[in-house]
């Protein structure tokens, strides 16, 4: 590869890792520029849920029946136990099982 | 119904500690990707020294699997660059979402943890700050085990392209893909805290899906989330 080559694929990089910080950074710069309203508080205490809330939408409508078995066994653990590495092999387990015996 | 934790936070030593123990778990899911990523990334044709370096500059799995799709000898820098910058938009919210935590804290202490700043330590790092802890340390302890798994499997998966195309070209035969699901789903269950919850999933979930399934990328993230927030913000005052 030559130097030329090897340059652009520096900058490729560096304005990647610019682009990627500044979506990291740019969300605390905004509100803590503001005094929040007490509605846009409460707007900042529902959102984490919901991010989490959709994150998981995919797996649970784009997938299968292992997948959705898996997120109700890995939802009880969590809500039975409290424990979230118990919550996570229950899971783990459960959709390995699931896809390699039951729904192969 | 705000977060309970207002005065009184730290950022120390033992708040690191306890972000990066507590995220080793979650680590090891991330690894299993890195491996992944460092293989794929050498098969595109970048050297396991790019493929590092993008690893310890870049520092997201989306985004750096991404670019592997438009690698080649000539690169469609804007492309992955505006790519990159929206695959990425979800932490504008995830980073707004720690307000209590890094409002309290020095900027350079604050804007140094964001740099580390994952959908996974941020999902651990909002759960422990929901829940009252006040050491904001915590999300840059969780940030640097991530950090380090994604870094350490970049270099394994890009040194040892070879074997691991043969052993574990697909995470999903051990189930590992899933790993990421039941932690969000895990922690998603301790931020339950009544009825009132449930409209402000619901429309979550429900833009959420919408998005994903008309508009290509990570965007039913940021629906699902301002989604929720707004129902919450119109239900709760």
């Amino acid at each position: 590869m030559s130097d030329s080559q090897n340059l652009i694929v520096l900058l490729t990089l560096a304005f990647m890792a610019a682009a990627t910080y500044f979506t990291r950074a740019g969300g605390l710069f905004i509100v803590s520029r503001i005094t929040p309203s007490p509605r846009f508080r409460a707007f900042l205490t529902h959102m984490p849920s919901s991010i989490l809330v959709a994150i998981i939408v995919p797996t649970l409508i784009g997938k299968g029946p292992s997948e959705l078995i898996a997120a109700t066994m890995a939802g009880l653990a969590a809500i039975l136990t409290r424990n979230l590495i118990i919550s996570l092999l229950s899971g783990l387990i459960a959709v390995s099982l699931l896809r390699n015996f039951v729904f192969v | 119904m705000y977060i309970k934790c207002n005065q009184g936070v730290t950022f120390t030593r033992q708040g690191v500690f306890q972000g990066f123990l507590k995220s080793v778990p979650v680590g090891l899911g991330v690894f299993a990707y890195g491996l992944v990523f460092g293989m794929l990334a050498v098969q595109a044709g970048m050297s396991p020294f790019q493929a590092q370096l993008m690893s310890l500059m870049v520092f997201a799995g989306a985004s750096q699997l991404m670019a592997l799709e438009f690698w080649g000898p000539n690169l469609p820098v804007l492309t992955i660059v505006l790519t990159t910058f929206v695959v990425n938009l979800r932490h504008l919210l995830m980073g707004a979402a720690m307000r209590d935590w890094l409002v309290r804290v020095s900027p350079g202490k604050s804007y140094f943890s964001l740099y580390f700043m994952t959908d996974e330590s941020w999902a651990l790092s909002v759960k422990e700050m929901a829940s009252g802890k006040k050491d904001a340390a915590f999300l840059l302890g969780s940030g640097l085990c991530i950090y380090f798994f994604w870094n350490l499997s970049t270099f394994l998966g890009s040194t040892m392209s070879f074997w691991i195309d043969r052993y574990l070209a697909d995470p999903s035969v051990l189930g590992l893909d899933f790993a990421f699901t039941a932690v969000f789903i895990a922690l998603l269950t301790f931020f339950w805290k009544g009825k009132s919850q449930i409209p402000v999933w619901l429309l979550a979930a429900m833009a959420a899906g919408l998005a994903f399934i008309l508009i290509p990328g990570k965007w039913y993230i940021i629906f699902g989330g301002l989604a929720g927030g707004i129902t919450g913000a119109y239900r709760n005052v």
